[in-house]
């Protein structure tokens, strides 16, 4: 299954590459809007899962108010894992588990975005803010069992970033670096997890 | 353009949303210690033990009740429980009138019929568990937490009963304590003993209220 989400990743990531340089001729396929489609390298900050990775993407859509400010909607999701060696997890008062586990976070947070383009020349440097919903999937494997709780929080992420035409076919480069932070919170084997916060970057694709 | 942008979106979305599962391969695929007890019981207060000479076996396929009685897998067991107990403080008694704590100790050899159940009572549906009418004149089972884990072949699951109370069939006979041990097969289904005595072990040390 594993290797099954790596090929088709990379072939999302052929079909976007191909489409996108068999367009025809254009610095940008709307000066009125902006797309991007992302791979997303995450950095955690949290108690139950704070293994930096690579697993996730990004998308975005935006619409330009002006020619400085645009609204849009993005969407991203990420997983990110920890091992925990073995020993005693108390959960509760009574119950006690020795075990080893692997822990996962998978975030999805979606919403909307402002975003103010500082420049408007082949390259787009921009700042923006996301603010939304995110759902949270916390999971803790170990032995032959799974235990998961899943939560609903608030999410606000601060974004600095560039898009970069540098062809005439509509397509360019996109990368960014973020901070978010979410009130999702939950309890799985014992341990805690509230309000997590997230650095990374993203790399992709811009229309 | 505009048109191929949702597609591909959609197209980019579809292939990749997904969580990525963890390598449980990175488990180390030893064994599973499971403790739980009754936080309203005084152990400090108990002293002495019986344990019964055999441990029930739970199967599939028997019409009556089946035991291990002087193997050396069942030796194994009943001797690392009784060393728990004592090491914990406790005095082994022969005479079960004489005992505070009552410790059954059962083998689960197939969970055809015995898998899990998140409440009381959490054995129905295996007709040859321990009976509360073994360990005197008892009115019932009385469990005050909840079990909320599935059970696997080749597990030990010992149990403390609390022998205190005045008995009569209006008396519930109450589990105090509860140690699920899995994951102690060798690759052939052999139990592996070394694992059976450090997995004992490990059910009474992270067990610190026993005495």
């Amino acid at each position: 299954m594993t290797t099954l989400k790596k090929y088709s990743i990379r072939l999302a990531l052929a079909v976007v590459l191909f489409a996108g340089l068999s367009l025809p001729a254009k610095s940008q396929v709307s000066l009125d809007a902006y797309y991007n489609v992302d791979w997303q390298f995450n950095m955690p900050i949290n108690k139950f899962a704070d293994k930096a990775s690579g697993w996730g993407m990004n998308f975005d859509a935006g619409w330009y108010l002006t020619p400085d400010i645009a609204i849009g909607a993005f969407m991203n999701f990420h997983t990110n894992n920890q091992y925990v060696d073995r020993s005693v997890v108390n959960i509760g008062h009574e119950t006690a588990v020795y075990t080893d586990q692997q822990r996962s976070l998978y975030q999805l947070p979606f919403g909307v975005t402002a975003l103010y383009r500082i420049i408007e020349s082949e390259w787009q440097p921009y700042v923006a803010l996301k603010l939304g919903a995110e759902y949270a999937n916390m999971s803790s494997y170990y032995y032959i069992y799974k235990s998961s709780e899943d939560s609903w929080g608030f999410y606000m992420s601060p974004e600095v970033g560039v898009r970069w035409y540098p062809w005439d076919n509509g397509m360019g480069l996109h990368a960014a670096a973020y901070y978010s932070f979410s009130t999702n919170n939950g309890s799985v084997m014992g341990r805690d997890m509230e309000t997590p916060g997230n650095f990374g970057f993203r790399l992709g694709l811009a229309f | 353009m505009k048109k191929v942008i949702p597609m591909l979106f959609a197209a980019a979305l579809l292939v990749t949303a997904c969580e990525k599962t963890p390598d449980t391969g990175k488990l180390d695929d030893d064994y599973l210690v499971y403790t739980n007890y009754d936080d309203d019981t005084n152990f400090d207060k108990m002293t002495t033990f019986y344990v019964p000479d055999s441990v029930l076996i739970i199967d599939n396929s028997s019409n009556k009740p089946k035991y291990l009685y002087g193997t050396p897998a069942s030796d194994i067991i009943i001797a690392n429980y009784i060393k728990g107990m004592e090491s914990a403080g406790y005095v082994r008694t022969l005479d079960m009138d004489d005992a505070d704590l009552g410790l059954q100790i059962s083998y689960i050899e197939d969970t055809y019929k015995f898998r899990y159940y998140n409440n009381y009572p959490w054995w129905y549906g295996y007709p040859w568990y321990w009976q509360f009418s073994y360990w005197g004149d008892w009115g019932g089972w009385y469990w005050p937490y909840n079990i909320t884990y599935s059970y696997t072949t080749g597990s030990i699951l010992g149990e403390l009963v609390d022998l205190t109370p005045t008995r009569g069939t209006s008396q519930h006979l109450k589990v105090v304590w509860t140690s699920y041990i899995s994951g102690l097969l060798n690759s052939d289904g052999t139990l592996n003993t070394t694992e059976v005595q450090q997995a004992i072990g490990q059910a009474f040390s992270q067990s610190p209220y026993l005495k």
